[in-house]
């Protein structure tokens, strides 16, 4: 994993283009494991810490696809940040676009009515205007079965097939509480790539979120901590179940992402969320954050 | 007198009402939303009904229906009426299909019996607490049922599949709309009376109108005494037979050149055929100084009454066995209701026993539901509240954030409530069955139904291994149904609704301040 990383962070070093282009060969391969912005608003905070990453230009290439993968999950307006913030979700569609991909789509298989967490959300708002494309997460017809050879206890899913087609995958939770699993953060979130959560819920819940983890890692992982959800997750009962952090967290390994945001919360472990701890001991991802390399920035 | 030009504007109004109200049931959500309170103002029954319950001026549509029908007679019935506009189209259609006829529709026996003692059955059996022969004769809620319950899934069909074209080439166009099936015994009503209602027509033009409507029988009674009346002037008429052998009411007799204006539903087809053009409205004291017919009442030949009989027996046989008091869900004055399975009724509906009086089943809230969690009953409130819809939380659940069912219910069954209030009605209360819950049978996590509590009343509590189970506050639930929706247990859910005979209050969510505040510096 960490030389993949490492491979990755080089080959991305000498495609470079716009602003972080500006860096030496040498200077890329110590690009930070974890970028963590805070006092700043949701675009602006992903401005600098974007850029802190090695720019977007890593991660999209021109003439690719992505998808953008908010959690868009309730039906509930932005200031109860159930779901990913909407300037966030904005901000990046419209670096994207400026890398030069090709589409930039957007999509959640919503626990709520669908129609409705689209609209109150402000996501398909802010996509249009970023000149992105919602796209439907509700019906079957959009999912398509894959193995996941590595997986212990979910050995397929039927996942999305903008998730499949598409080069380029950017994850994009809300840090939140959660009843079940405690906390919900990136590798929670990609349960709303696949259909069939039922069985994940069936099935040791956190054991699912791990093995599904296995199956692709995203090639970014945003994790927006502007508003944070401190009790009542996922869904919150009201805006005084919210911390203004104003913070937010990238990393390209979600394992990394969800660690450094548990910590964020208030946890002093990250290995109290099942899923982070089953995680890091399956190999997809490294939770230690005292061995990786942060970079720290307060606007 | 040229009046020919009344159709032409009758057409039209009939065309735009029938469209409306067409798409208010098969795509509520993006067009119907916008207008409905206007197409549903003057529907006759679900302005009445809600009348009786709000007082309210927008409930005066009827009114509005009543004075027209004094003053020109049932122009109702071939304009605001969606199902008498359907049945013209099912008429014009049947005549593009068969062979040219000559004598389009016959004249019928007048079956006063029949259709007043319809009308007398149904208003009785309404005051007496039943609805059920109301709803089922109601021309807009049979209309709403064939629009949402059989045209809307077809509606759906073809937009999704022109959606799914759309996608084939990469296009997320319109985004698919959503539909539930209802339990299939549901449709066999709205299906059956569907397929009479074409045969009917086809053969005898409007004569549903003039025997089973209900409210046909009414404006019918009220245009006798209507100030102007279509009428065939003796001296002009040159007895060429074309109004008769047009109406679709049948209610033009040749021998006298009288119109039985009771059963005129006004569709103005005479005027427009009339060689002498002749006939037409006139002043109804003109008619005075001709010989007066013997009033419809007394025409009646000897079968019809029998037969009137016959089919108010049956009427009556199945509103008897409706009553409220053969309704085991029916409240009694003074008890408090107890937790009991039992159905669980829409946001709006009060007290249950209120709702099932007084909803004609026109299935508009369940076209409207964004959730597709209301569904028709089939006997879930008793024969009396066939097809009236319920709570299905098998197939979704209500949404906290939505009001919409209680704000689009044309007859005031289902009472408005502004979103405020609706988040603490309390529809039913969810029980948590412990040895069915995968946390405590297979010492895994889940809280699917903690994740989905709009209020959590819902919420999880430590059990052990670090593991957390579900347990009830039963005084915020609201019985929205989230958590029996979301519980992935089969076939048994480990949590479910029970709902109230009367609904009840809950407690607002009381937030406590959190106490940390900001973030000051990174705690990694």
């Amino acid at each position: 994993m960490q030389r993949r990383t490492l491979l990755k962070a080089l080959g991305a070093g000498l495609a470079l283009g716009g602003p972080a282009g500006r860096l030496a060969v040498g200077e890329t391969a110590v690009l930070p494991d974890l970028v963590a912005v805070r006092n700043g608003e949701p675009d602006a905070l992903f401005d600098r810490g974007i850029e802190a990453l090695g720019g977007i230009g890593r991660f999209v290439k021109k003439g690719q696809t992505v998808v953008v993968k908010p959690n868009i999950g309730w039906n509930v307006p932005p200031e109860r940040a159930a779901n990913t913030n909407p300037h966030l979700v904005r901000r990046i569609i419209e670096h994207c676009l400026q890398a030069g991909a090709r589409e930039v789509s957007v999509f959640d298989h919503t626990a709520d009515a669908w129609r409705s967490c689209y609209r109150t959300s402000g996501i398909e708002q802010a996509v249009r205007d970023a000149g992105g494309r919602m796209a439907p997460g509700n019906r079957e017809s959009y999912f398509q079965t894959v193995a996941i050879p590595a997986g212990r206890r979910l050995r397929e899913a039927k996942e999305h097939e903008l998730v499949l087609q598409s080069d380029v995958l950017i994850n994009v939770p809300v840090l939140k509480s959660h009843g079940g699993t405690r906390l919900t953060i990136a590798m929670k979130n990609l349960m709303g790539v696949v259909w069939d959560r039922g069985y994940w819920h069936l099935n040791d819940l956190h054991q699912c979120i791990a093995d599904f983890a296995t199956y692709r890692q995203p090639d970014l992982t945003v994790v927006d901590a502007y508003n944070v959800m401190l009790r009542h997750g996922p869904r919150g009962v009201s805006a005084a179940d919210l911390v203004n952090m104003r913070a937010q967290l990238l990393a390209v390994d979600q394992v990394t992402a969800d660690a450094a945001a548990a910590r964020l919360f208030g946890l002093e472990d990250p290995t109290e969320v099942g899923y982070i701890r089953i995680a890091h001991e399956m190999g997809v991802g490294r939770m230690d954050l005292e061995n990786l390399r942060i970079q720290r920035i307060a606007l | 007198m040229n009046q020919t030009w009344l159709k032409k504007i009758r057409v039209v109004v009939a065309l735009v009402f029938l469209a409306l109200t067409t798409l208010l049931f098969v795509d509520f959500e993006r067009l119907g939303e916008s207008y409905a309170p206007a197409v549903l103002y003057l529907q006759f029954v679900p302005s009445l009904l809600n009348f009786t319950q709000t007082l309210a001026l927008a409930a005066t549509g009827f009114i509005v229906v009543l004075v027209v029908t004094l003053l020109f007679g049932r122009v109702y019935c071939s304009t605001v009426c969606p199902l008498g506009t359907l049945q013209d189209v099912v008429i014009r259609l049947a005549d593009k299909i068969r062979k040219p006829r000559k004598v389009k529709f016959k004249p019928q026996k007048p079956y006063s019996w029949l259709r007043y003692g319809v009308l007398a059955l149904t208003v009785g059996l309404f005051l007496s607490g039943s609805v059920l022969a109301l709803s089922l004769l109601d021309p807009f809620s049979n209309f709403g049922r064939i629009a949402g319950d059989l045209l809307r899934p077809l509606f759906v069909a073809a937009h999704n599949g022109y959606g799914q074209l759309l996608e084939s080439f990469g296009i997320y166009g319109p985004f698919p709309l959503h539909w539930k099936a209802p339990p299939l015994a549901t449709l066999i009503f709205p299906a059956l009376f569907l397929l009479g209602l074409i045969g009917l027509s086809a053969f005898k033009g409007r004569m549903f109108c003039n025997t089973l409507c209900p409210v046909g029988a009414l404006l019918g009674l009220i245009s006798r005494f209507a100030i102007f009346k279509i009428q065939v002037p003796k001296d002009a008429c040159t007895l060429c037979a074309q109004c008769s052998i047009h109406c679709k009411a049948g209610c033009i007799r040749l021998k006298t050149q009288e119109v039985d204006f009771s059963r005129c539903v006004a569709c103005f087809n005479c005027i427009n055929v009339c060689e002498a053009h002749g006939i037409g409205y006139a002043r109804s004291r003109s008619v005075k100084s001709r010989p007066l017919s013997p009033p419809p009442l007394l025409q009646r030949e000897p079968g019809v009454s029998r037969r009137a009989v016959l089919h108010a027996g049956a009427t009556a046989l199945v509103g008897w066995a409706s009553l409220p008091g053969s309704n085991p869900l029916a409240a009694e004055p003074g008890r408090i209701a107890p937790l009991k399975t039992g159905p669980v009724a829409p946001p709006g509906a009060g007290d249950i026993a209120r709702f099932n009086a007084l909803c004609t089943a026109c299935h508009l809230c369940v076209s409207a539901c964004p959730q597709d969690v209301l569904q028709p009953a089939l006997l879930e409130y008793g024969l009396s509240g066939l097809l009236q819809p319920h709570l299905d939380f098998a197939t979704r659940y209500c949404s906290y954030e939505c009001h919409r069912c209680g704000q689009i219910c044309p007859t005031g069954a289902l009472q408005p409530l502004d979103l405020a209030a609706k988040q603490i009605v309390q529809l039913g209360v969810a029980r948590f069955i412990r040895e069915r819950c995968i946390v405590h049978t297979d010492h895994t996590a889940c809280g699917a139904c903690d994740e989905y509590c709009p209020t959590k009343a819902v919420h999880m509590v430590p059990y052990r291994d670090g593991l957390t189970l579900p347990e009830v506050r039963q005084g915020l639930c609201v019985g929205c149904g989230a958590c029996e929706y979301a519980c992935p247990v089969r076939p048994d859910r480990a949590i479910v609704v029970e709902g109230l005979t009367v609904h009840r209050q809950a407690r607002r969510p009381v937030a406590k301040p959190l106490e940390r505040e900001t973030l000051d510096a990174f705690p990694f």
